[in-house]
């Protein structure tokens, strides 16, 4: 029997779930290695290092248009969103008081929110169109007098559907209340203003846009009210204690820095949704396929699919087998059958909310790995096909 | 999530796929939980499978256990397919995560239905009975 694997192929079309390092903030990161002061200390070793945290700040802050002391250094996305949602509540006279935030948005997000539903506070999640969009006269309506915080994602990881905010933000800040955006997905890929925004609080991660893991940012806006979740030490204006991950923040300033020169050449935003395109227009070929999400509100090279007939499982892992990294929503157990909330949330039906596969392009995807995916592609999907039941019962 | 070689190896290759014309008996299991299906068309002489194909909807180890079932049972007397429990669907396919473990209760229970039918004469078709994977 003929073994297909190992396949000598590898292409990565999973840049939503992680980007690798690029190599200036590799380069920048490897130089830093013997940085080891604390940023708290008053010798050269500490001055050395918070020297470094303070040029990354300012690069994050240059690349989102806020001031420096806006930027809070976290350990990550998920940390910037508790932070930014527990933190504000937090700070609330009510009890109990109301969150707004809406079905789509990351498990970081609805977990936090749940949570602070288990403490006797209100939470509204807002529905979606079938495109993925919020509408921003449902946040109007929902407003309540005790209304605390409106977060909504700036784009969805499973569908890439840039949401509204500057809509919902304003609709937040004529009723008095902060507006929280979570863009793990579009900070580094797309030019975002927050100066010109009604924005109070944005969180960040540097490892989706060619940084490390492990290190994050929320952006708080002067003026805006928040407790901290980490008690201890006066770093981070006193918003997050503890000493600072400074090679982590070394790499995120970097590729803040990357970013920043980078989103002033179109060529790399253009060069992403041309591939989009590309794969979009090879894939649609294909008989029982759906795209998910409205493509045109879409963060620039994020194609999510439903291949009728197959589950999202068994696609992702045939590419697997054959060098091509890719994401699911899905996932398969006897005991239970779990779509995507995101899907679940568009209203597909069972026969596409199982078989969604989400390709995410990067800077250094070339046209020749869409033309070999979108082969593979079409090759895996008839097979898959070939096996199934005419008399499939689901 | 991780595979077996031969969960790779059928997955990627499978064999003995589609319905074979004037099958002497067919099964079918599914599990309406997780969805996943197979349907086994085998041809008996004797008690004995000289040839079995199938077609399956569902998650790659369950596509790749059909395949290797298929494989596993062709030359097998009936005896000795009804003795094959989940124990042996495991070993046969060199191993499932708990994710994946569903996959045995299937293969267990479609082989059981394919020597049940033959012995008793009858067929699952259309309105073959779903059994629950536990």
């Amino acid at each position: 029997m003929q073994h297909s694997m190992p396949s000598s192929r590898r292409i990565y079309l999973d840049h939503s779930a992680t980007t690798p390092l690029a190599p200036d903030v590799m380069n920048c990161m490897t130089h830093h290695l013997r940085t080891f002061g604390n940023p708290s200390s008053i010798h050269e070793f500490g001055e050395a290092a918070r020297d470094q945290v303070e040029l990354a700040r300012r690069h994050v802050a240059r690349l989102l248009s806020v001031e420096a002391d806006e930027v809070i250094f976290t350990s990550g996305g998920s940390e910037s969103l508790n932070l930014a949602i527990k933190g504000v509540v937090a700070t609330s006279k009510h009890r109990p008081c109301h969150v707004i935030t809406s079905q789509i948005e990351h498990a970081a997000v609805l977990e936090t929110c749940r949570h602070l539903e288990a403490h006797g506070h209100e939470v509204t999640y807002l529905p979606v169109s079938s495109g993925g969009l919020v509408d921003p006269d449902a946040v109007r309506r929902n407003l309540r007098p005790h209304t605390q915080l409106i977060s909504v994602m700036h784009a969805n990881n499973e569908i890439g559907v840039i949401q509204p905010i500057e809509e919902i933000g304003a609709i937040a800040h004529a009723a008095g209340i902060p507006f929280h955006t979570d863009a793990v997905q579009t900070v580094g890929k797309r030019p975002i203003n927050v100066a010109m925004l009604p924005i109070d609080l944005l969180s960040l991660t540097a490892h989706k846009f060619y940084g490390p893991k492990g290190i994050g940012a929320l952006i708080v806006r002067n003026g805006t009210r928040i407790q901290p979740l980490i008690h201890g030490g006066s770093q981070e204006t006193g918003l997050r204690a503890g000493t600072e991950n400074v090679l982590g923040i070394i790499g995120l300033g970097a590729a803040c820095e990357l970013a920043y020169h980078e989103l002033a050449d179109e060529t790399w935003q253009t060069h992403r949704q041309r591939l989009r395109d590309r794969l979009y227009e090879g894939i649609m070929q294909l008989d029982g396929v759906q795209v998910n999400g409205d493509l045109n509100h879409t963060v620039h090279g994020l194609l999510n699919v439903s291949f009728r007939g197959i589950k999202g499982d068994a696609i992702a892992s045939a590419l697997a087998f054959q060098g091509i990294a890719v994401s699911t929503g899905s996932a398969c157990h006897a005991s239970e059958r779990k779509a995507s909330h995101v899907m679940v949330a568009l209203g597909l039906s069972d026969e596409w909310r199982y078989s969604t596969i989400r390709f995410s392009l990067g800077n250094y995807t070339t046209a020749d790995e869409i033309d070999q995916t979108i082969a593979v592609v079409h090759q895996v999907v008839n097979r898959l096909r070939s096996m199934l039941p005419t008399t499939k019962v689901i | 999530m991780s595979f077996s070689p031969q969960i790779i190896e059928h997955f990627s290759n499978p064999q003995n796929v589609g319905e074979l014309d004037n099958p002497d008996v067919t099964a079918f299991v599914g599990n309406p939980v997780c969805g996943d299906q197979i349907h086994l068309y085998a041809h008996i002489v004797d008690d004995q499978i000289t040839k079995c194909t199938f077609l399956a909807y569902g998650c790659t180890a369950s596509l790749a256990t059909a395949s290797i079932l298929t494989s596993a049972i062709c030359g097998l007397h009936l005896d000795a397919v009804a003795l094959i429990d989940e124990a042996k669907v495991i070993e046969l396919a060199g191993g499932f995560t708990p994710s994946q473990r569903h996959c045995a209760t299937l293969g267990q229970d479609v082989l059981r239905s394919l020597v049940h039918n033959y012995r008793t004469g009858s067929n699952d078709g259309l309105s073959g009975s779903l059994q629950t994977c536990q």
